[in-house]
């Protein structure tokens, strides 16, 4: 293993045609379809999935076999459920796997609603995504002419029914339970948990939900048996990972590699790493929800295990670039004002929280705040951290609180570029003490 | 946000401010059949395109009210934007309150609760397109379409002459393009200042803006690998013994 | 759920969004989060099911900061309006910060604005500003009123109440909205500034406009009744009122009440108006005719048909009832009489010749309760469309006066069907719109009479009262 990419879903990825049947298929496409339907059981598949190792690919890294052995046998209605609606900053990997293999993703879904049992499947890709969801629609019309989707696939009678659902623009949506509310046609927030989707899920039935690139993984494992997946990656990890680089480099893209190798490999080799002259300041391991890492930790192992470790997170796998020119507190606002906006706002914490943080960095990226202002909004991520319905405050939560903590220096010195503060009389949150109330109001001053 | 659509100020105003004959004639005005109960669908003009598209929709879900987002989506695309008599159409077909279906429509960032410019301009200004320039980017589009720059940064602002909708917005899942745009549902980047305005300036032309910065043109980054020993090799070409015993 | 067993234990535990009576747990508030032994994250006690041995800790530190942190952020951008508000002195919102808050604010940027207060119906003013989300006025819209027409709009902390295209929100039970916000976003316009809760007294009472008598408070300063609230009572109105029992109290100090008899347009006494009465009725004789009303108590009714029958020897008297005095007194019976909670438990239910909604509006809510929570199926059998149809699972119309005509024919069904064609003749259901069967002159006679009635297109709209599958109605 070494700087290099190892394309097992990337395979092929700019063959001309790839997204058409007939290109797929000349490549082996669908055979593993074909033998699942044909030979197959159910428990076969759970149980191989299981063995393989194979974690979600969408942030949760939950083994997928796992997940899918937690739907209920017998004869109710199922569904699988694929989340395509790739919001988080800095991710796009999805994108590009749906764009120019889509049929991978397709046959893998067929396989996963074999092997729990479901009739129907959805695909809820991000509303944005116009020009990928066309390019789904077709291919989806072709696997339906060609029988591998439909009331009789590959000849052997059984069902499935697969229809590509557009959602609208909401990041929330990446959230299993607020996609099955947005699916259900209501607005998308998260609902409590438990109950938990496997067992109540869309329109109340057994669902399994999975990551784009979990599932289009699912045909090369049918094809080539588990152990020949754990071959790939590490014994906690097997397989790939396709990670998406961007910001401050000069190759940003989707790499497929295997996890363990350090994350400077990733961000130089592949990527190309930051301008000529300019070093690594600070970088998102895994989307802007990650907390950051700064150039000290760029050696690290890029696993679940070893960021989890460091205080920060693997997640979807994109790796976000910050250089030397880039204002941490600017960055900070950025990041809080993406949560602000795709709060869905059901839960006070976040609501107001992200609200609050937003007004709070704005304060001080315009120069009028002081190191008071700085712990306040410290201790406002702290009271978001673990007391809200999903984990989308804890999204904005995280990050802003390690940049505030880990680039303390740089915040207070832009928090007090303003004049505004010296004005007499002016008090400060925190400066009011409580002997203030017994004092006789006739000060006047400050109060 | 209240009085968005056109109604009668008196119907949004705080009433603190009304006199008591005022407050008298605005709680006259609210009459029973104002209530939006649930459309007839006897009751409600429905262009026959946007019924079909609607009732198709309707039909591909175990449970018809999945199809809200899809029938909006069918009324912007008809009416331009998701306009009051839209929804009441949608919501006659659906069988739904319009309440219910403006409520949808209002969470999600892409449905238009108000009338926009005809050609959209969604520029990124997230994380990594912020690095890259995207606030530039989103000054050069505002200048060559004069849009309000202070307005299309934060909820979206048409220029004056109705043509452009210039909204900056976030992540598209493009950052390897960026700084990006979405023009009319298409992906363009990495563009610089300059691009702006040739883009604006083709759109008004009626052409395709920056055809060479298509997404659709992008190859994979890291270029072309070599196939790694594990990955199975491509299977033989059709004809061979094994495919030809399958039916 | 945690939350009901505290309160048996005597613990408290703060709640804004969790309401019983509007379903099931949202877990929205996370007012009432509380440590629950052997699960790392704190639990909303709302949502959480007792289980045998468990171990809740609502006082330690942990607990604390939490619920200072959620009072913290619900007053982040609360305005500062108690002084003004109608809610001031009987708010959960005041008491919970109180009880509950970190005591100092840390806020020191400007808040988010709407424009306040607007009237959101006749009767409901709406401050957003005031608005805390706890979603309970837009549940009631949805799941126990369900006319769906308060809805939640926008997004994150740029979301507000509203209803589509800033209409009014006209629906027959919306006053309980008042009731059910914690804060004092949706007042009531007749209560506004009016007492303040240390000026008022209240005094327990039921409603008497309808039937079902619903138990209400009254609430009273200066010998004049202001504002009438529910007295939750689990057999009869389940904690609601409709809106006639809620605001029709104003009525009782209207100016324009009239007070004294009138004749010809001036005020006399009663006897000499009782006198005029008894002229003009002496003078028609048998041919004076008396319909009485269903709020008519049976005193009332007894003396008008003594009056008619005896003083006047005339036989022209009747009420609204469609059915014959030989049906309304079968169906009197004491063992086919039912409790309104037998609703509740009902498996299937029938609406004949009434639209609750009218007739007894705090019924309608109760089916509509039954036909979501409990899984009773409904079928409506009327001569005009009732409020109920969407839910039901039949709707069967008749032409006017066809109720005893059903009631045979469902007789002879229950008997064992063999009615000879009788069956189903006058009749017809929505079921089976497009076969044959059911489709007889009654059908047609009956959709002609509303066809003409509410000028709509001939053939279209009676019996097409779409029921919307699957979940929802």
């Amino acid at each position: 293993m070494s700087g290099s990419e190892t394309r097992l879903l990337f395979n092929h990825i700019d063959e001309p045609g790839l997204a058409g049947l007939e290109t797929y298929e000349r490549l082996g496409g669908y055979r593993a379809l074909k033998r699942a339907f044909r030979e197959l059981e159910p428990d076969e598949l759970i149980g191989s999935f299981e063995e393989s190792g194979l974690r979600g690919r969408g942030g949760a890294g939950f083994s997928m076999g796992k997940k899918g052995s937690f739907l209920p046998r017998g004869d109710m209605q199922k569904y699988v459920c694929c989340n395509a609606d790739e919001s988080e900053p800095g991710a796009f990997k999805d994108r590009e796997l749906m764009m120019k293999n889509p049929h991978q993703l397709i046959e893998g879904c067929a396989i996963a609603a074999l092997a729990v049992g479901a009739a129907y499947v959805f695909i809820f890709i991000r509303g944005e995504y116009w020009e990928i969801a066309d390019v789904l629609d077709r291919a989806v019309a072709e696997a339906y002419e060609a029988g591998h989707l439909g009331g009789d696939i590959a000849g052997t009678g059984k069902r499935v029914e697969l229809v590509v659902h557009r959602g609208a623009g909401a990041y929330i949506c990446g959230e299993e339970t607020a996609l099955l509310d947005a699916l259900e046609g209501k607005r998308g927030n998260p609902r409590l948990k438990p109950p938990f989707p496997a067992i109540q899920g869309l329109y109340g039935g057994p669902t399994l939900i999975n990551n784009v690139e979990t599932l289009s993984n699912l045909a090369h494992i049918v094809n080539n048996g588990a152990e020949w997946f754990k071959s790939f990656g590490s014994e906690q990890s097997p397989g790939t990972k396709v990670v998406s680089v961007s910001g401050c480099v000069q190759r940003p893209g989707n790499y497929e590699i295997e996890l363990g190798i350090p994350a400077r490999e990733i961000i130089f080799d592949l990527a190309g790493g930051p301008r000529e002259g300019r070093r690594v300041k600070a970088w998102f391991p895994g989307g802007s929800s990650a907390p950051v890492l700064t150039e000290a930790e760029l050696d690290l192992a890029y696993t679940f295990e070893t960021l989890a470790e460091a205080g920060s997170m693997l997640g979807s796998g994109s790796i976000i670039v910050a250089d030397d020119t880039v204002s941490i507190p600017e960055l900070a606002l950025r990041t809080a004002r993406f949560y602000h906006h795709e709060s869905c706002g059901k839960c006070t914490p976040c609501r107001e929280g992200t609200n609050w943080t937003v007004k709070m960095l704005e304060r001080v990226t315009r120069g009028e705040a002081t190191p008071m202002d700085l712990d306040i909004i410290a201790s406002v991520q702290e009271n978001i951290i673990g007391y809200c319905l999903c984990v989308l405050g804890d999204s904005m939560a995280m990050p802003v609180a390690a940049m505030v903590t880990k680039f303390r220096d740089e915040f207070e010195d832009v928090a007090a570029s303003g004049s505004r503060l010296d004005a007499p009389g002016f008090r400060r949150p925190g400066e009011l003490d409580d002997s203030a109330i017994d004092r006789p109001l006739t000060t006047g001053a400050g109060v | 946000m209240t009085g968005d659509f056109g109604q009668p100020e008196h119907l949004t105003r705080p009433t603190d401010e009304l006199s008591a004959a005022e407050r008298r004639e605005l709680i006259a005005s609210m009459r029973p059949e104002d209530a939006e109960g649930v459309p007839e669908l006897h009751e409600v003009e429905i262009p026959a395109e946007l019924r079909e598209q609607i009732e198709t929709a309707m039909s591909r879900y175990p449970q018809l009210r999945s199809a809200s987002i899809p029938a909006l989506w069918a009324v912007q695309r008809h009416h331009g934007w998701c306009s009051p008599e839209g929804i009441r159409q949608a919501a006659a077909v659906m069988g739904v309150t319009p309440a219910y279906l403006q409520s949808v429509a209002s969470f999600y960032d892409l449905f238009a609760t108000s009338p926009i410019g005809r050609h959209r301009v969604l520029v990124c200004h997230n994380i990594s397109c912020w690095m890259n320039g995207a606030d530039e980017l989103l000054q050069a589009f505002c200048e060559a379409s004069k849009t309000e720059i202070e307005d299309a940064d934060h909820h979206g602002a048409t220029s004056a002459d109705g043509e452009f909708f210039v909204k900056g917005f976030e992540c598209l899942g493009a950052c390897d393009l960026a700084p990006m745009v979405s023009i009319d549902e298409h992906y363009y980047g990495p563009l610089e200042p300059g691009d702006a305005l040739a883009a604006i300036e083709a759109l008004r032309a009626g052409d395709e803006p920056l055809p060479e910065k298509a997404l659709t043109k992008r190859r994979a980054a890291g270029g072309e690998v070599d196939r790694d020993p594990r990955v199975p090799a491509d299977p033989p070409p059709h004809g061979g013994a094994e495919e030809a015993s399958r039916p | 759920m945690l939350v009901d067993a505290a309160k048996g234990g005597d613990v408290e535990i703060p709640v804004f969004c969790y309401e019983p009576k509007l379903g099931g747990p949202v877990g929205a508030c996370r007012m009432c989060l509380v440590e629950v032994e052997g699960i790392p994250k704190l639990q909303t006690a709302c949502s959480t099911p007792v289980r045998d041995g468990m171990v809740v800790f609502t006082g330690t530190d942990r607990v604390a900061e939490a619920q200072n942190a959620v009072v913290e952020f619900l007053l982040v951008n609360h305005p500062l309006d108690c002084p003004v508000c109608d809610k001031g002195g009987e708010c959960p919102l005041q008491d919970i910060a109180m009880g509950w808050g970190p005591g100092k604010s840390r806020v020191t940027d400007p808040k988010r604005h709407f424009r306040k207060p607007v009237a959101l119906s006749p009767l409901v003013r709406i401050d957003r500003e005031r608005c805390i989300l706890c979603y309970r006025c837009v549940r009631f819209s949805q799941e126990v009123a369900e006319d769906e027409q308060l809805q939640l709009l926008e997004r994150g902390s740029q979301s507000y109440v509203g209803t589509f295209d800033d209409h009014p929100y006209i629906a027959p039970f919306h006053g309980n909205i008042i009731e059910l916000c914690p804060v004092g976003a949706l007042t009531s316009e007749a209560y506004r500034f009016r007492a303040r809760p240390w000026d008022i007294a209240h005094s327990g009472s039921s409603c008497t406009r309808r039937p079902s008598q619903c138990n209400v408070k009254f609430t009273v300063r200066d010998e004049r009744i202001q504002r009438v609230l529910a007295r939750d009572n689990e057999a009869v109105d389940n904690g609601w009122l409709c809106d006639k029992g809620r605001f029709g109290f104003q009525m009782i100090s209207a100016e324009d009440r009239v007070t004294a008899p009138k004749v010809g347009g001036s005020k006399v006494g009663w006897t000499a108006a009782l006198e005029a009465i008894a002229e003009r009725l002496r003078g028609a004789g048998e041919r004076t005719a008396a319909v009485v009303g269903g709020q008519s108590s049976n005193e009332e009714a007894y003396l008008v048909q003594r009056i008619l029958r005896q003083a006047l020897g005339s036989a022209h008297v009747t009420s609204t009832d469609e059915l014959d005095a030989g049906a309304l007194a079968a169906l009197s019976a004491p063992g086919l009489s039912a409790a309104l909670t037998d609703v509740d438990q009902a498996e299937s239910i029938l609406v004949i010749g009434t639209d609750p909604m009218h007739s007894m509006p705090i019924l309608d809510l109760r089916l509509r309760k039954a036909v979501r929570h409990g899984g009773a199926r409904l079928v409506v059998a009327s001569e005009r469309p009732t409020a109920l149809d969407g839910g039901a699972e039949e709707t069967l119309r008749y032409a006017p006066g066809g109720a005893g005509e059903l009631l045979r024919a469902l007789v002879g069904q229950l008997n064992g069907g063999s009615d000879g064609g009788r069956t189903g003749s006058g009749v017809a259901s929505s079921g089976t719109e497009g076969s044959g069967e059911g489709r007889g002159s009654g059908w047609r006679r009956g959709c002609e009479f509303w066809d003409r009635r509410l000028g709509r297109r001939p053939g279209v709209g009676c019996g097409k009262y779409r029921r919307v599958p699957g979940e929802y109605r």
